[in-house]
């Protein structure tokens, strides 16, 4: 059987769901930011399959792909500065305990 | 072997976001290089730039191009925003000065990352491309999540930065997929070709309808409307004052400039699709105006009541998306204006009210302010009377005006709910007004001196409010002019 | 397209969420559970394990990671500007040489704040 448009999208849409589940349930700030990752992945699945499924798509698809890799690096090394020194004032990464708002 | 066929490079058309760019390099190498630079020194550097770019984008008015294969759009409507851009962070330059000498955080870097956020907003004024689109909105988050963890030593600045990180990223992550989906059913990701193919043939598809509503929702979390407006005071709160305010100014702008560059293509508007996302704005903007307001009643802390009214805020802006025609958007631009300078006004009164290790956080911390420093009263009375929507101020036009749109295209029920917000709000805001000249202090507080910097902020937004609300004609007409050229 | 046509992906998504779903919720309820002292151990039987397997990384460690993450990913567009340099001609090197030398006064940034030096303390 060969791989088509449908199968992407449907590891995409399981992908897109699994991320918010994660993001949902998880209360450790690094799992959260996993959570985060495979949801940008489903949706540069879901560009390039476009991309290469679909009759007479431009090439952006493709180059917003890579802009997508390119700024969640940026974001999960940002991530992981602020959640660095997130650890060393409460000295745990864990969403719940970190909060310290006087509402 | 063929060569490719280079696209014609227009960098006149970009020359702000340029010049910002070099600017902030140079400030970066500046910071390495030069030892024990005087801050005065990066903070001219960073004004110099800001209004070299600022000048430069004068230039190019009339321009109307598109540039670098498309993914750049150079209309008036863009270099009027560039501009207010501009302006709004040249104020938080002046007002980060004053505050980064109290505080002492690595101003060089705080800078060049102030700057980047601003050339962030410059490209997403400038992008016909959902990929220029992204990238703009992507260097705007990355680098406010980073300035807004910059008060190392308060455990506040910290929590909201990461609070900010994971509710961004989260949204970014919605909009990418959006994204995905517009571009899996129209195949292009330029915005133009876009509009054009909508008004061509409407793609039923609900993949489609899937892809905008996925995209409205991340712009919407960045714009902070409400349901998606949970991380606004907790950021709010906790970020470092001058960005408080660049976020709940220029991000907050950034953030609807994108939604007219996406949601009001010119040819989109007869779409039968438009009316789909007319339902799901109204609902927003209803919903944002009544808890923004209601949020903002009960605040103790300043600066989470200045969020919850900037969220309020984000409920009238957003009416403009509804209503949907050119009074709308023109409205939407003016009122934009007018926020900034208001907004920013605010959040330098509560710097300039505060001291080294001390600041006025809570409302009841202003009580006696008129008495001690009458000054500092009077405008924070001025931006907040103009935030209510108070004549003469840029507040009120810019409400009159927006509502006026909305009751052209029949929204009457909303328009309703907007009158009544905003007369809601006066009490919140009047609060404070009350607080600063009728109760008496209930310790003695004394706020340090305004420095040049402050002092010149403060007065610049003063003017801006006053200005815009008393001769809004000048800011009218260019606005007006673009729009129709759009 | 219809919405028919994505009928089928959308039964898919549902039929796996609930395998996957359904497989976990039965292990939880079915299977049978002893949560004895010796059972919650890291090992059941052997020596009790001393400290813990969570080793304090060096934040150094850190630092170089996302140095490296960011230098890394970089080469995603000198990859695909490699693929067609030919064909770009002097102007594809002029633009890939601006594109590098921002990357290198963020390089020159890292370096002068010292997290490139592993042994020595940053600045």
């Amino acid at each position: 059987m060969a791989v088509g448009l449908e199968h992407c999208l449907v590891v995409s849409i399981s992908l897109f769901l699994l991320g918010v589940f994660i993001v949902m349930t998880q209360r450790n700030g690094i799992r959260v930011l996993m959570g985060i990752e495979l949801i940008l992945n489903a949706a540069n699945l879901n560009l390039i399959a476009f991309n290469r499924f679909l009759p007479n798509t431009d090439v952006n698809g493709s180059i917003f792909a890579v802009f997508v890799i390119i700024l969640a690096a940026a974001e999960a090394a940002v991530a992981l500065a602020i959640v660095l020194a997130i650890y060393q004032q409460f000295s745990t990464v864990n969403l719940d305990e970190i909060s310290s708002m006087k509402h | 072997m063929t060569s490719i066929q280079i696209p014609e490079l227009s960098f006149s058309l970009i020359a702000p976001e340029l010049i910002l760019c070099t600017a902030a390099i140079v400030i970066l190498l500046v910071d390495l290089y030069v030892k024990n630079v005087e801050r005065i020194n990066i903070t001219l550097l960073a004004l110099i730039g800001i209004v070299l770019a600022f000048f430069s984008a004068g230039t190019l008015y009339g321009a109307s191009e598109l540039a670098f294969s498309w993914l750049i759009i150079r209309d008036d409507m863009s270099v009027v925003i560039d501009q207010i851009f501009l302006i709004g962070a040249a104020l938080i330059v002046l007002m980060s000065h004053h505050y980064s000498e109290r505080y002492h955080f690595p101003y060089g870097e705080y800078i060049v990352l102030l700057l980047f956020s601003t050339l962030g907003m410059l490209i997403i004024s400038a992008s016909a491309d959902l990929i220029t689109l992204f990238l703009g909105v992507e260097l705007v988050s990355i680098t406010l999540f980073v300035l807004t963890g910059f008060e190392k030593k308060s455990l506040l600045s910290g929590e909201a930065s990461l609070k900010y990180l994971l509710l961004g990223a989260f949204s970014s992550a919605f909009m990418v997929y959006g994204i995905a989906f517009i571009f899996g059913m129209c195949r292009t990701t330029n915005l133009i070709s876009i509009g054009s193919l909508l008004s061509e043939d409407f793609i039923g598809s609900p993949l489609l309808i899937l892809g905008f509503a996925l995209l409205l929702v991340g712009l919407g979390f960045k714009i902070a409307l409400a349901p998606f407006h949970m991380w606004a005071p907790d950021v709010y709160q906790g970020a470092p004052t001058p960005i408080t305010a660049w976020i709940a100014a220029g991000s907050k702008l950034a953030g609807f400039i994108a939604l007219v560059r996406v949601f009001s293509l010119p040819d989109i508007s007869f779409h039968p699709l438009a009316r789909t996302w007319v339902e799901g704005i109204w609902w927003l903007s209803l919903l944002t105006m009544i808890i923004g307001n209601a949020g903002a009643l009960v605040q103790k802390d300043i600066k989470r009541m200045l969020a919850y009214s900037s969220i309020a805020h984000g409920g009238y802006l957003s009416m403009a998306f509804v209503s949907h025609n050119d009074v709308g958007l023109q409205a939407l631009l003016f009122y934009l204006a007018a926020y900034l300078f208001m907004t920013i006004g605010a959040f330098a009164v509560v710097i300039a009210a505060g001291r080294h290790g001390e600041e006025r956080r809570r409302i009841s911390d202003f009580a006696g302010l008129a008495k001690r420093r009458p000054f500092l009263a009077a405008m924070m009375s001025l931006f907040l009377l103009s935030l209510a929507g108070m004549p003469p101020t840029a507040g009120f036009i810019g409400k009159v005006w927006l509502f006026g749109s909305a009751i052209q295209a029949q929204y009457y029920g909303l328009a309703i709910v907007g009158i009544l917000t905003t007369l809601f709000s006066f009490y919140y805001y009047l609060r404070v007004i009350v607080y600063m000249y009728m109760r008496d202090e209930e310790k003695e507080f004394e706020a340090e001196p305004l420095s040049v910097s402050l002092t010149l902020a403060l007065s610049l937004s003063a003017l801006g409010v006053l200005i815009l609300g008393v001769f809004p004609n000048t800011l009218m007409k260019v606005i007006t002019n673009s729009v129709i050229v759009l | 397209m219809l919405l028919l046509d994505y009928f089928p992906i959308f039964i898919m998504a549902s039929l796996a969420m609930a395998f996957a779903g359904g497989t976990v919720l039965a292990s939880f309820w079915v299977g049978p559970r002893q949560d004895k002292s010796e059972k919650l151990d890291t090992y059941e039987c052997g020596m009790p394990p001393i400290g813990t397997p969570h080793e304090r990384f060096n934040v150094k460690f850190f630092l170089v990671a996302m140095v490296f993450v960011i230098f890394d990913i970089e080469i995603v567009f000198l990859f695909l500007w490699a693929v067609i340099f030919r064909r770009l001609g002097w102007f594809g090197l002029a633009e890939m040489g601006i594109f590098l030398m921002i990357l290198v006064f963020a390089l020159l940034y890292v370096w002068e704040k010292g997290v490139l030096e592993w042994a020595s303390k940053a600045k």
